[in-house]
C-alpha cells in the first residue's frame, strides 16, 4: 500500500461563526492528478488555503509526506515541497517576468536548482521566455496564469496546488492551461486541482472529489464520475 | 536587469560621497556647510522611511518616534549617567531598534490605514509619556516639558558634518543592499502581493521586522546626533509629527522604493525651502505647498520614480 502524499482527516474550517468546511477527508497519492470540483461558495478555495497554511482548521489533521502540517504557515510549507498557484494568478506586477520566476525560487533548497528550473519553465511556457524582461503587470490574463504556474514550479515542489487556473480565461486558453497542467504532471509532479470547469478537470485527472456546501458528497475515479448521472446532470449539463 | 547601469550609479554615488567628505576643507562659509549638513541629514532620515515604507508599502506614520527615542536616550545617558557622546550614540540606535522590534511584532500584522494609525498613535503616546512621566512618578528622568539641556559640545559644524555623513552613507548603502539582495526582493514582493510572497517562501513578518528595526536603528542615531547638535530637547520638538510628514513628503517627491528617491527628494525640498524661506519669509510655506502639489500632479510616482518608469530603468 502506497502512503498518500497529502492526507486530510476530518477537517473543519470556520471564519468566525461561519463554518465553511465540514469534516473533509481527502487523500492525494504520489504522481496523480486529483481534482476537487464544486459550485461557487462550496469552500474549494478555503480548502486550498487551509492546506497551504493560510487558515488553521478548527478540527482535524493535515499531513504531508507523513508529517503533520496542520499549524504550519505558508512560508514553511513551501520548504516542505508544496506550493500553490493562487486564484487569479497573483503575479508581482512591478517585477519583470524573470524576477517573478526568481521569486518562486526564494527558498534556499530551490535556489540551487534555479537554472534547471528556469529551463524547465521556459520549456513549458516559451511565451514567458519571449517576455522575460517585461513587467508582470503588462502580461495578459493567460500569460499571468502561466507566470503564476511557472513561479510555483520554480520552488521545485513535489505537490502543486492549483486554484481555478481557468478562471477568467478565453475558452481556447482554458484548454491550453489544462493541457500544460497535464504535461507538467506527466513529469512526475503530483497535482491537486480545484476547479469549476468540471469537464476539463475530470478529463485530465485520475480521481476527483465533489465538494458541496463544505462537504465531500462524492469521490472516485474521474472516468466513473464523468459517467455518473448526478455529475452529468448537475455539472456537465448533459 | 541592467546590472551595468547599477554598477555605474554605485560608482558615481561612491565618488560623490568621497568628494562630499572633503567639503569642510574647501567650504569657507559656515552657513553653507551647515546647509549641506542639513541636506545630508534629511537625505538619511528620508532614506530611513524609504527603506521600510518605500519598499514594503507599509506606510509608517510614526517614524519620528525612533528619532525622539534616540534623542532622549542620548540626552539621558549623557546628562544622568555621564556617558560620553559616541557610546550614547550607539546606545540610542540600539535601544530604538530594540523598541522597534517589540512594537513591530503586533503592529506589522496590521495593514494599510490601520498600520499607519497604529504607528502614529505610538509616536503620540511616546510624546505624552515623556511629557508626563516625571510628574506622575515623582522622578526626574525625562524632565517633561522643561526638556533636557545636553552638555555643550564645543564642537564646530564640521564635527557634526562628519557625524552625519557616515550615517547617511551607510543608510544609502543599505538601500543598495536592499535593491540587490534576496531580502530586498522579499520586501518588494510584500509590497506587490503579500500572499504570493508568502507562498513563495518569504517569511513576511520577519522581513518586515528586519526592515522596521533597521530603519529605527538609524533614526535613533540621527535623533542622538541632533540632540547633541542642538543641545536642548523637549518632547514636542523631537517627537514632532512634522518630522514624519517631512520624511514622507521628501520620499514621495523623490520616489518611493527607489535608491535615488530620498537623495533627490530631500535635496530638492531642503534647498527649495531654504532659498524661498530666506527670500519670502511670509509666503514661503504656501509656495512650497504649491510646488509639492504641482510636482506630484506632473510626476505621480515622484521625480526618480517617474523617470524610472518612463526610461524603463531597473535600479536608481
Amino acid at each position: 500500500m502506497i502512503e498518500p502524499l497529502l492526507k486530510l482527516e476530518k477537517i473543519d474550517v470556520a471564519y468566525r461563526d461561519v463554518q465553511v468546511l465540514h469534516g473533509v477527508d481527502l487523500e492525494v497519492y504520489p504522481g496523480e492528478i486529483v481534482t476537487v470540483i464544486g459550485p461557487n461558495g462550496a469552500g474549494k478555495s478555503t480548502l486550498l488555503s487551509t492546506i497551504v497554511g493560510f487558515q488553521v482548521p478548527r478540527k482535524g489533521l493535515i499531513s504531508f509526506r507523513g508529517k503533520t502540517i496542520t499549524n504550519i504557515p505558508p512560508e514553511e510549507t513551501v520548504k516542505l515541497g508544496m506550493t500553490t498557484v493562487p486564484e487569479g494568478a497573483r503575479v508581482f506586477t512591478d517585477m519583470t517576468v524573470l524576477d517573478n520566476l526568481k521569486m518562486g525560487s526564494y527558498i534556499k533548497s530551490s535556489r540551487v536548482h534555479r537554472k534547471e528550473s528556469l529551463e524547465m519553465v521556459f520549456n513549458f511556457f516559451p511565451r514567458l521566455y519571449e517576455r522575460m524582461r517585461q513587467k508582470g503587470g503588462t502580461l495578459s490574463g493567460g500569460e499571468r496564469q502561466m507566470l503564476a504556474i511557472g513561479r510555483a514550479l520554480m520552488s521545485k515542489p513535489s505537490l502543486l496546488l492549483l486554484d481555478e487556473p481557468s478562471l477568467g480565461l478565453a475558452p481556447m486558453l482554458v484548454r491550453k492551461v489544462f493541457e500544460t497542467v497535464a504535461a507538467i504532471a506527466s513529469t512526475g509532479l503530483t497535482v491537486l486541482l480545484v476547479e469549476q470547469n468540471v469537464h476539463f478537470s475530470l478529463e485530465i485527472s485520475k480521481r476527483a472529489y465533489v465538494l458541496e456546501n463544505g462537504r465531500i458528497v462524492k469521490h472516485g475515479f474521474s472516468e466513473e464520475l464523468m459517467n455518473n448521472d448526478y455529475i452529468k446532470k448537475s455539472y456537465l449539463a448533459l | 536587469m541592467n546590472y551595468r547601469t547599477d554598477r555605474i550609479i554605485l560608482i558615481i554615488f561612491l565618488l560623490i560621497s568621497t568628494a562630499v567628505a572633503f567639503l569642510p576643507y574647501f567650504v569657507q562659509s559656515e552657513y553653507l556647510l551647515r546647509l549641506i549638513t542639513v541636506v545630508i541629514f534629511w537625505i538619511g532620515i528620508a532614506g530611513c522611511w524609504n527603506m521600510m515604507s518605500g519598499y514594503t508599502g507599509y506606510i509608517d506614520f510614526g517614524p519620528v518616534v525612533y528619532f525622539g527615542i534616540g534623542s532622549y536616550v542620548a540626552a539621558i545617558a549623557m546628562t544622568k549617567y555621564m556617558v560620553p557622546f559616541f557610546p550614547s550614540l550607539f546606545l540610542s540606535g540600539l535601544i530604538s531598534a530594540v523598541i522597534a522590534f517589540f512594537i513591530g511584532i503586533p503592529t506589522l500584522r496590521l495593514k494599510g490605514a490601520y498600520f499607519a494609525i497604529a504607528t502614529f498613535a505610538f509616536a503620540e503616546a511616546m510624546k505624552q509619556i515623556s511629557l508626563e512621566f516625571d510628574r506622575t512618578f515623582k522622578v526626574s528622568f525625562f524632565q517633561g516639558s522643561d526638556g533636557i539641556t545636553l552638555p555643550i559640545s564645543g564642537h564646530d559644524n564640521s564635527f557634526f558634518f562628519y557625524c552625519i555623513l557616515p550615517v547617511t552613507f551607510v543608510v544609502m548603502l543599505t538601500h543598495y543592499f536592499i535593491e540587490h539582495s534576496k531580502f530586498g526582493y522579499g520586501l518588494k514582493a510584500i509590497n506587490e502581493a503579500e500572499t504570493a510572497a508568502e507562498i513563495s517562501g518569504v517569511n513576511t513578518t520577519a522581513n518586515k521586522l528586519r526592515a522596521y528595526a533597521t530603519s529605527a536603528f538609524f533614526l535613533g542615531l540621527y535623533g542622538a546626533i541632533e540632540a547633541y547638535w542642538i543641545t536642548y530637547i523637549t518632547p514636542s520638538d523631537v517627537f514632532n509629527v512634522q518630522k514624519t510628514v517631512q520624511m514622507v513628503i521628501m520620499t514621495l517627491l523623490g520616489g518611493m522604493g527607489t535608491f535615488l528617491g530620498p537623495i533627490v527628494g530631500a535635496t530638492f525640498l531642503t534647498l527649495i525651502s531654504e532659498s524661498l524661506g530666506t527670500r519670502f519669509v511670509e509666503y514661503y510655506l504656501i509656495m512650497i505647498g504649491g510646488i509639492i502639489i504641482v510636482t506630484i500632479l506632473i510626476l505621480p510616482s515622484g521625480i526618480i520614480g517617474t523617470l524610472k518608469i518612463r526610461k524603463r530603468l531597473r535600479f536608481i
